[in-house]
């Protein structure tokens, strides 16, 4: 049996989030409100942020 | 995705911002949350450069889609709390809360 394959691990707990801006959809999603960019430092100061990757659209949980 | 929904009041009670991610586009991403009846949150592209961000936090995959992945971030901007996950799981919400508890 061959090991599965990882991804370079690359950041750890304790350490800065990369700062990204990337375009979303509105504050709230399949609402029909406009797309606009989001930057995660606009965050700083103000809220935590739960960062969700997930593998693509329409796919089940 | 969509689980994240039933627990909005618990991320807000936790001053905590639920993000979204992955490689679709804006529009792909409109039409699936509108197909689950609307989100509460935003859904982030990661798809100009394709994956940059996902590169960066060490989440994108040989098949060209990201992990499952989570990263708890404070409102200093470091991360807290990292659970990368099988891809068909969902990250268990229960420890992300735990995590976004530690940093009251």
């Amino acid at each position: 049996m061959a090991t599965p394959k990882r991804p370079v691990w690359k950041l750890s707990v304790g350490e800065e989030a990369p700062d990204f801006e990337l375009t979303a959809t509105g504050d709230g999603a399949g609402k029909g409100g406009p797309p606009k960019k989001i930057k995660l430092s606009s965050y700083r100061g103000k809220k935590n942020v739960v960062l969700a990757f997930y593998p693509a659209a329409y796919t089940p949980v | 995705m969509p689980s994240y929904e039933e627990d909005l009041s618990e991320f807000e009670r936790r001053n905590a911002q639920v993000l979204g991610i992955s490689v679709d586009q804006v529009f792909s991403n409109e039409a699936w949350a509108k197909s689950m009846g609307g989100l509460s949150y935003p859904l982030l592209s990661d798809n100009w450069p394709y994956g940059h961000v996902a590169t960066q936090y060490g989440v994108l995959r040989g098949s060209g889609t990201t992990e499952r992945a989570i990263f708890v971030i404070d409102q200093q901007g470091i991360i807290r709390y990292i659970d990368i996950h099988a891809i068909s799981e969902q990250p268990p919400t229960d420890k992300i809360m735990a995590a976004l508890d530690k940093l009251k």
